[in-house]
């Protein structure tokens, strides 16, 4: 009779809670972001560029002249930083097309789908960790230097608040970082799980993006219907940010430009919403459709 | 006897109009069992039915007593190393498996104990800090064996993790395996190579084209292949003067020429068959440039169990 060791005991430690192994995929997914040396000089352009256009947006509006434009006066300047098609716009396109684009497609193109799946990892905790991600670096080009330029108006801008006015300028930030973000995060991932190359969901992505914002212009001036204004994904996000924040008097005399001259769209809240809400919920049912159908073809 | 480790009944699976698996039923003891089937013949889809990664277009599936499908507690007892790499190349085989334990909820310090015990256990000590991307065909074997048992599970399941490797890679994988074996693991590990599958257990299970053929004792499995006529091609210059002298002897049933310089034979006992034939061409003079058995391969096999 063969005698056998049986020497196998299974582990009795302590697990960490889900939680956790969404923040250990996170923590993942950006080092590997950081992994190709293009990714690496692409990303640092990216920032530099950006924050560049904050310092210089900052200083202008805190020039001690008696006139200055309306956006940027007050909180419009944040407004405006966040609502512009350059920089943000075009920098946020370019960041999403290039850490979105892969994020799935990558996992697809290597097999990694049963590594993931076959740990403590569900499809949903998937989901979650790549939107988490690609909205972190989003939100580093959006909410981080608006971040910065709200601690810089409390230092220097010539407009005296409330701790409260402050606080609301904060959170108006925020909101509006969050809502050019999450659908842009959610649909780019789309984009990347129907595909295992990342070079197609970019493609696709920059189109929609420039795409829906030229189509909207065009239809726009040929029909001259509000409803073509909808069509662009700049105007409902800036629509719905511009709803973030406060009306406050303006606190210097003010050169009246075409930016301020009234709403991004002629709607409410309610239709930029439904939208990007539907465009974001359709999404997430894309990437895990695709993720359970690869499951079983990998 | 033990309770069973994994429990199929009327398992079916279909990718669209595709039968992957056919009404199969099983049950396997704890231990080293083998999965041995040609390509094609649903083995892959059976294991990743039971790691959980596939829900089964119809049946019941039971592994450590628990349904595997989209449970992460099944997942915490059991290892899966796939066939093909899933690697993030950029990162070391202590990072790849650090992380991978984490993402097993280990916390972070227990996650980088266990790689190191992981690492070490598969003999990659030497290459742990190195980039997986600079890793052989072996090391990367090997990797993916330690993320599967890294975590302590109880139940290994292994899909083809001989496939690719050198011979000295493979005798050091299959002691490796056999060794989660004496440890009191079970093991499920697949492969379409009959004498991969034997030289880690005796307890296999066939399938061919996402059936079930056979279930059971390997040597019992031998001999009802055995049983069946053995096919061997001989690539000789003097064709029709060796197949005369092989049709004298009784080993021999049957002799045809494929081309002229080829023969195809006929043998019950191959054993003796393969004993005689030097002696009957030294006898002749001629010489045998070529000499294979389309049976070596899996699917002839099945054909002779299929048909029979």
């Amino acid at each position: 009779m063969a005698v056998l060791d049986q020497s196998y005991q299974p582990w009795h430690g302590d697990f960490q809670p889900r939680f956790r192994r969404v923040v250990a995929m996170i923590q993942v997914e950006i080092k590997q972001a950081f992994a190709g040396t293009f990714t690496k000089i692409m990303l640092l352009s990216t920032f530099t560029l950006m924050f560049g256009i904050v310092g210089i947006l900052f200083i202008v509006s805190s020039l001690p002249v008696d006139r200055t434009f309306d956006f940027l006066a007050g909180n419009h300047l944040f407004r405006f930083f966040l609502s512009s098609m350059f920089p943000t716009g075009v920098l946020i396109m370019t960041l999403a097309a290039m850490i979105g684009g892969r994020a799935v497609s990558r996992d697809l193109r290597t097999n990694a789908m049963s590594m993931y799946f076959s740990k403590a990892i569900l499809p949903f905790d998937y989901l979650m960790a790549k939107w988490a991600t690609v909205s972190l670096f989003l939100l580093s080009a959006t909410f981080a230097p608006a971040a910065l330029m709200w601690i810089g108006h409390w230092a220097v801008a010539r407009e005296s608040l409330t701790t409260g006015q402050r606080l609301a300028d904060l959170g108006a930030v925020t909101l509006h970082s969050l809502v050019i973000v999450l659908p842009i995060a959610m649909y780019v991932l789309a984009l990347s799980s129907l595909s295992r190359g990342a070079f197609v969901p970019a493609i696709l992505w920059t189109l929609t993006y420039l795409g829906s914002w030229t189509i909207s212009l065009i239809l726009g001036e040929a029909l001259g219907e509000d409803w073509c204004k909808l069509l662009s994904w700049p105007n409902l996000t800036n629509r719905l940010g511009e709803l973030c924040y406060a009306n406050r008097p303006l606190p210097l005399k003010v050169h009246k430009t075409d930016f301020m001259s009234g709403p991004s769209l002629p709607y409410d809240w309610q239709e930029p919403l439904t939208i990007l809400a539907a465009v974001t919920v359709i999404s997430a049912g894309i990437v895990l459709w695709r993720l359970r159908k690869f499951e079983g073809q990998e | 006897m033990s309770d069973p480790i994994i429990a199929v009944e009327h398992l079916n699976m279909w990718y669209g109009r595709v039968t992957a698996l056919n009404d199969v039923s099983l049950t396997t003891p704890p231990g080293i069992s083998g999965l041995l089937g040609p390509n094609g013949a649903g083995k892959t889809s059976f294991m990743r039915i039971l790691v959980g990664l596939m829900r089964p277009s119809g049946g019941a599936v039971t592994v450590l007593g628990d349904d595997p499908w989209n449970n992460t507690a099944h997942n915490l007892r059991t290892g899966y190393c796939p066939e093909h790499d899933g690697f993030h190349e950029w990162m070391s085989g202590r990072e790849f498996l650090t992380w991978m334990l984490r993402l097993r909820g280990r916390m972070r310090e227990d996650a980088r104990h266990g790689a190191a015990e992981a690492l070490d256990r598969v003999r990659l000590q030497d290459a742990a800090d190195r980039p997986i991307g600079t890793y052989s065909r072996g090391m990367r074997q090997r990797l993916k064996i330690a993320q599967a048992v890294s975590h302590d599970a109880r139940l290994l399941f292994l899909d083809e993790p001989l496939t690719g490797t050198d011979p000295l890679v493979r005798l050091e994988l299959i002691e490796l395996i056999r060794s989660f074996g004496r440890e009191g693991r079970s093991v499920l590990v697949s492969s379409h190579v009959l004498h991969e599958i034997e030289a880690l257990t005796t307890n296999i299970v066939l399938f061919h084209r996402g059936r079930l053929v056979a279930c059971g004792d390997v040597h019992e499995i031998r001999s009802l292949i055995d049983r069946h006529p053995h096919l061997v091609s001989v690539r000789t210059t003097r064709a029709r003067d060796l197949a005369a002298a092989l049709l004298r002897d009784e080993s021999v049933s049957e002799v045809s020429f494929p081309r002229e310089s080829e023969i195809l034979v006929r043998t019950r006992r191959p054993d003796d068959f393969y004993a005689r034939l030097p002696k009957v061409a030294l006898e002749l003079e001629c010489s045998v440039e070529e000499l294979s058995s389309p049976d070596d391969n899996l699917e002839a096999v099945f054909r002779y169990l299929t048909e029979k």
